[in-house]
């Protein structure tokens, strides 16, 4: 079966700074993929680049057999990022909930304005990914009375109600607090469980060792290393690798002590 | 807000002992305020009772009105104030309409748009409102549009305010962080969509306080369309009785009584929309 994401040579710079090198990335259908590395690697312009909320220099980028160019011109282009951005559902790191609409609305927003569906079938869409991501008692809430982890829980639910073909993590558990991590993994556990497709940014390395079918490094705009996660964690092979392992597992021993 | 369920011991907690004192405090502090108020509020009347006090060779002198012509003439004055209650609201309409266009306009990135923007506010806030608005009547005819008086103030007075105010709403429209953006963005929103359904709403709610601001800055503004002789409002009535009958400084001070009470009124208002707008924290 034919990849997914397959996106190829891509190269993305912020003036003068080669932030991608000649990335080339496949994922397939239920796959999920774990991308992890150093802050300043790259992984999260990767990501963003995939649904062109950062524009690619250049590059193919090709999601369920959708396939844009970087240098792609005018209306053409306006609607092959729209059909993308279709397919692809986002999480961010800092949840972007609209303030002004309540969780349901937050969830239907999509459905409404962009699939032009009538308001009962959207309520019923939102309900049933409310449900999925445990967030149904909250639905009337505004999001300035919910916890960092109902609102990323919110925004996962938010990206699933248009059905995306993939959905892309950008560092979803990177601004909360502790104890409120558990939760967004959970969710994001049963949403890899049901199969869906994801590629996630993340620090958190039990998770990717847990979840993940494939976890890939990325290292200066370019991925150093992928492997399963038993095979990286248990032999990591490039040194960069070894070093990121090596921060999260006296982190880890760290943690134990106390 | 109310203090915590009452402990059931009937003995009050620490926490409900400090917000007593903090309440106790507050209330202290208005009561002071109010008493002070009414003070400078009684000296102000006593400046205008056109009472004299010998004191020794020095005489303390008030202020004269003229009482019969104010009774005769109060209700002439007061019918002004439907005409700038009404010139105001309909002016902070048209002004609310073009600030937003030219707030938009400021943050667009094609350059005659922006240009037309920064044009139309650079020409109002370049020239006085007082000249703005004799132009619409004397100008406007010129070309053959003859406009009601109202209208013709309603259009100085919302250009005038809306290039002002530009500024309320481009701060308002930025506000909107880039996240609320990129999120409807993802979501597959044309920016289009994005703007009508996630930035402006919410611009619109961080610019409400500012902009009822200056509704109440332009009450007073709309004094300026009564030199044009065609709109009969507060100011206008006044200066027509006062100069007729000679009593220009009765005339006037029971507009600004007018005025005053207007602003304290829509400032009550304005009080009320903020602590409702506060507590709906974003």
């Amino acid at each position: 079966m034919a990849p997914i994401i397959k996106i190829t040579n891509l190269d993305k710079y912020f003036g003068r700074i080669h932030v991608l090198k000649k990335v080339s990335l496949e994922v397939e259908n239920k796959e999920v993929v774990c991308l992890i590395g150093r802050s300043g690697a790259g992984k999260s312009t990767l990501l963003r680049c995939i649904n062109f909320l950062e524009e690619p220099s250049a590059g193919v980028i090709e999601v369920d057999g959708l396939q844009v160019h970087a240098d792609v011109k005018g209306n053409k282009r306006r609607q092959m990022i729209h059909d993308l951005r279709i397919r692809t559902g986002m999480v961010f790191q800092e949840f972007n909930l609209f303030p002004h609409l309540t969780v349901i609305g937050n969830v239907m927003e999509g459905p409404v304005t962009v699939k032009d569906m009538d308001k009962a079938q959207a309520v019923k869409i939102a309900e049933i990914n409310l449900e999925r991501v445990g967030m149904t008692a909250k639905r009337d809430e505004y999001p300035n009375r919910l916890s960092g982890g109902q609102k990323q829980r919110v925004a996962i639910a938010r990206a699933l109600a248009m059905e995306p073909k993939v959905m892309l993590f950008d560092e979803p558990t990177s601004a909360l607090d502790p104890e409120l991590i558990g939760e967004v993994l959970e969710v994001m556990k049963t949403l890899a469980n049901e199969g869906t497709t994801m590629l996630v940014v993340t620090h958190e390395m039990e998770f990717a060792r847990d979840v993940a079918d494939r976890v890939i490094v990325m290292h200066e705009g370019e991925l150093i290393e992928q492997a399963t996660p038993s095979q990286l964690f248990s032999n990591p092979k490039h040194a960069q690798t070894q070093s990121l392992l090596e921060r999260y597992r006296s982190g880890k021993s760290a943690k134990q002590k106390k | 807000m109310s203090p915590k369920t009452p402990n059931t011991s009937g003995s009050k907690s620490q926490a409900d002992l400090i917000y007593e004192a903090q309440m106790r405090v507050k209330s202290r502090f208005a009561i002071g305020v109010a008493i002070s108020w009414i003070v400078m509020l009684m000296l102000l009347v006593f400046l205008f009772s056109s009472t004299n006090i010998a004191l020794g060779s020095f005489t303390l002198k008030t202020i004269h009105l003229d009482k019969a012509f104010i009774q005769e003439n109060i209700a002439f004055i007061a019918s002004g104030v439907e005409v700038t209650i009404g010139i105001s609201a309909l002016s902070i309409l048209l002004a609310t309409f073009l600030a937003l266009l030219a707030a938009l306009g400021r943050l667009s990135k094609f350059p005659p748009i922006y240009a037309i923007s920064t044009f139309y506010v650079s020409l109002i806030r370049g020239t006085p409102l007082y000249l703005q608005i004799f132009f619409f009547f004397l100008a406007l005819p010129q070309v053959g549009i003859i406009l009601p008086g109202l209208w013709a103030g309603v259009l100085a007075l919302g250009l005038n305010y809306g290039a002002y105010m530009s500024e309320i709403f481009r701060a308002a429209l930025s506000s909107v962080g880039k996240g609320q953006r990129e999120a409807a963005l993802a979501i597959g929103m044309t920016p289009g969509q994005t703007m009508r359904r996630i930035v402006i709403p919410q611009a619109l709610r961080f610019a409400i306080p500012p902009t009822s601001n200056e509704f109440i800055a332009m009450l007073k503004d709309s004094a300026l369309v009564s030199a044009t002789g065609f709109v009969h409002e507060l100011m206008w009535r006044a200066t027509k009785v006062g100069r007729a009958q000679f009593h220009n400084l009765e005339a006037l001070i029971v507009a600004a009584v007018f005025y005053w009470i207007m602003t304290l009124v829509f400032s009550y208002f304005q009080n009320l929309l903020e602590t409702r707008m506060s507590r709906g924290e974003r």
